[in-house]
């Protein structure tokens, strides 16, 4: 309960932040460097003044667009491919397992570093690659459970009934299949997040002078030699409470479910 | 006839041969028991008459246009031939809306009606398949088949996951929707005491083979087979007493 209530109130930050940020996250203010926490900067501010506060809002607008893309992406392509498997079956199916298990092998995170590196850093390539490659973790899950519900007895049953493979599919074996989807999607959320910020971390991702976590942890590094760690120690808490609210919530939605199946 | 079966042949995997050159036939608005042990082939017969299986080779033919709602079926498991997320109401419309021509209000009238057939009324409609019982999950896979007007009904082992005396009750159903609505029923069973009271016809088959054919009256009376001898045999009744010549039917 109080995960999904950190979970709203971080995307009602996300959405809301271009209006309710205390100053401008970008604005930057030499002489106010590395200000203490006061009520004005309930923060502090980094290395140029800026306003932390403004900053892990901001940040948060693509800190959790991208983690949301991909769970989006990867959700909808793995469970087409994952139901299309289980429905037709035979050497389709084989096939789509085994390119599933080769993917699966290869770190998703590595892949999209490389992509990054390859296309350049920026939003687009990384969240596309880590989309790519959390298809194989959706799918696998996917088709396991398509496959079980696909032999119950009420399928067969509503083919005898006369319905079309896309009616069946799309009205009865899918909307059986979204509890679990949610689930899939939850946890996936957090590791995409974690992945997102460890490649904005690495310069790969959005460039200064956005405010993204990871890069917010990454910028905060030579201050913390100087002595101010909290720009590093707040973006770094930021990602943690956010992982570790949807992956609470993404939790007890599995046990309600029982992980969709009965 | 409504459903002529012909020579029927099914073989699995290439080896194992579960119906061998099965033949028989159900008049319009008529009633006929197909009747064995399990692995006797009869769930195969039904499967294939149903469209669910592809037959080796025979044929079966049914009297006029081929349509999906010209065969309908009511399936063993009460418990998974429902979509368990699908109101009662919602699984009837839903089949309405695919067969008939009728509009939404129509739709609501005759899923209404077909629930009063099947013995449930208004306050099962919004219900999911996890609120109600076995038996009243069975009348509404019964109703369901009825929503689509078939001509032919199969029940493949339909009582046999009930208790006995929801047995009953559903037996008394399904022959008071064949006075009501004139669909023949094929009614695939291994329970022999089931079979007098809502078919008139039977078959007996044995390792996929018919062995024994006539009216119920007939073969539960006279039988000529000595393996329907057997299956009579290992009906319990009044002063039954188990032997082991009975024990080895099984």
């Amino acid at each position: 309960m109080a995960a999904a209530v950190v979970c709203v109130l971080v995307v009602l930050l996300a959405l809301l932040a271009p209006w309710i940020t205390p100053h401008d996250p970008t604005a930057v203010d030499p002489l106010n460097a590395y200000a203490p926490f006061t009520g004005d900067h309930p923060l502090g501010t980094d290395d140029l003044g800026r306003d932390l506060l403004s900053r892990l809002m901001a940040g948060a607008r693509t800190s959790l667009a991208g983690p949301l893309i991909v769970v989006l992406a990867a959700g909808t392509a793995g469970t087409a491919l994952a139901v299309t498997a289980a429905w037709f079956g035979g050497w389709f199916d084989a096939a789509v397992s085994r390119l599933l298990d080769i993917l699966f092998a290869f770190p998703g995170l590595v892949l999209a570093i490389t992509v990054a590196a390859i296309f350049g850093a920026g939003f687009t390539a990384p969240v596309v690659a880590l989309s790519l490659a959390f298809v194989p973790m959706i799918a696998r899950v996917m088709r396991a459970a398509a496959l079980r519900e696909r032999n119950l007895p009420y399928i067969e049953a509503l083919r005898v009934q006369g319905f079309s493979g896309w009616h069946i599919c799309l009205r009865h074996l899918l909307p059986n299949l979204a509890p679990l989807l949610v689930v899939q999607a939850a946890i996936g959320f957090g590791y995409a997040m974690i992945d997102l910020a460890s490649i904005s971390f690495l310069g790969l991702g959005l460039q200064p002078p956005a405010s993204d976590w990871g890069l917010m942890i990454a910028n905060g590094q030579p201050s913390i030699l100087a002595g101010f760690p909290q720009q590093s120690i707040e973006a770094a808490v930021a990602v943690v409470i956010t992982v570790v609210a949807f992956t609470v919530v993404a939790e007890r939605l599995a046990e309600r479910f029982g992980g969709g199946v009965r | 006839m409504l459903l002529e079966v012909r020579d029927l042949r099914k073989v699995f995997k290439g080896r194992f041969v579960a119906v061998d050159g099965v033949s028989f036939s159900v008049p319009t608005g008529g009633s006929l028991a197909v009747v064995g042990e399990s692995g006797s082939g009869k769930t195969t017969c039904a499967r294939i008459i149903t469209g669910l299986e592809k037959a080796t080779s025979g044929t079966v033919t049914i009297e006029g246009e081929r349509r999906a709602s010209t065969v309908q079926m009511v399936f063993q498991d009460p418990y998974q031939s429902l979509d368990r997320r699908q109101t009662v109401t919602s699984c009837l419309t839903e089949v309405l809306a695919h067969h008939t021509t009728l509009d939404r209000a129509g739709r609501a009238a005759r899923s209404a009606e077909l629930l009063n057939l099947v013995g449930l009324d208004e306050r099962h409609g919004p219900a999911l398949p996890r609120a109600l019982s076995g038996g009243q999950r069975q009348r509404v896979a019964i109703a369901r088949a009825l929503a689509a007007d078939p001509k032919l009904l199969v029940l493949d082992e339909a009582v046999a996951a009930l208790d006995v005396s929801i047995q009953a009750q559903i037996l008394n159903l399904l022959v008071d929707a064949r006075a009501a609505t004139g669909v023949a029923y094929l009614f695939i069973t291994h329970d022999l005491s089931v079979v007098q009271h809502v078919c008139e016809d039977v078959v007996v088959m044995h390792r996929g083979r018919v062995v024994e054919s006539g009216t119920v009256a007939e073969v539960l009376s006279a039988p000529s087979d000595p393996y329907t001898r057997k299956l009579i045999g290992s009906v319990p009744r009044p002063g039954w007493v188990p032997t082991r010549e009975v024990n080895r039917v099984c």
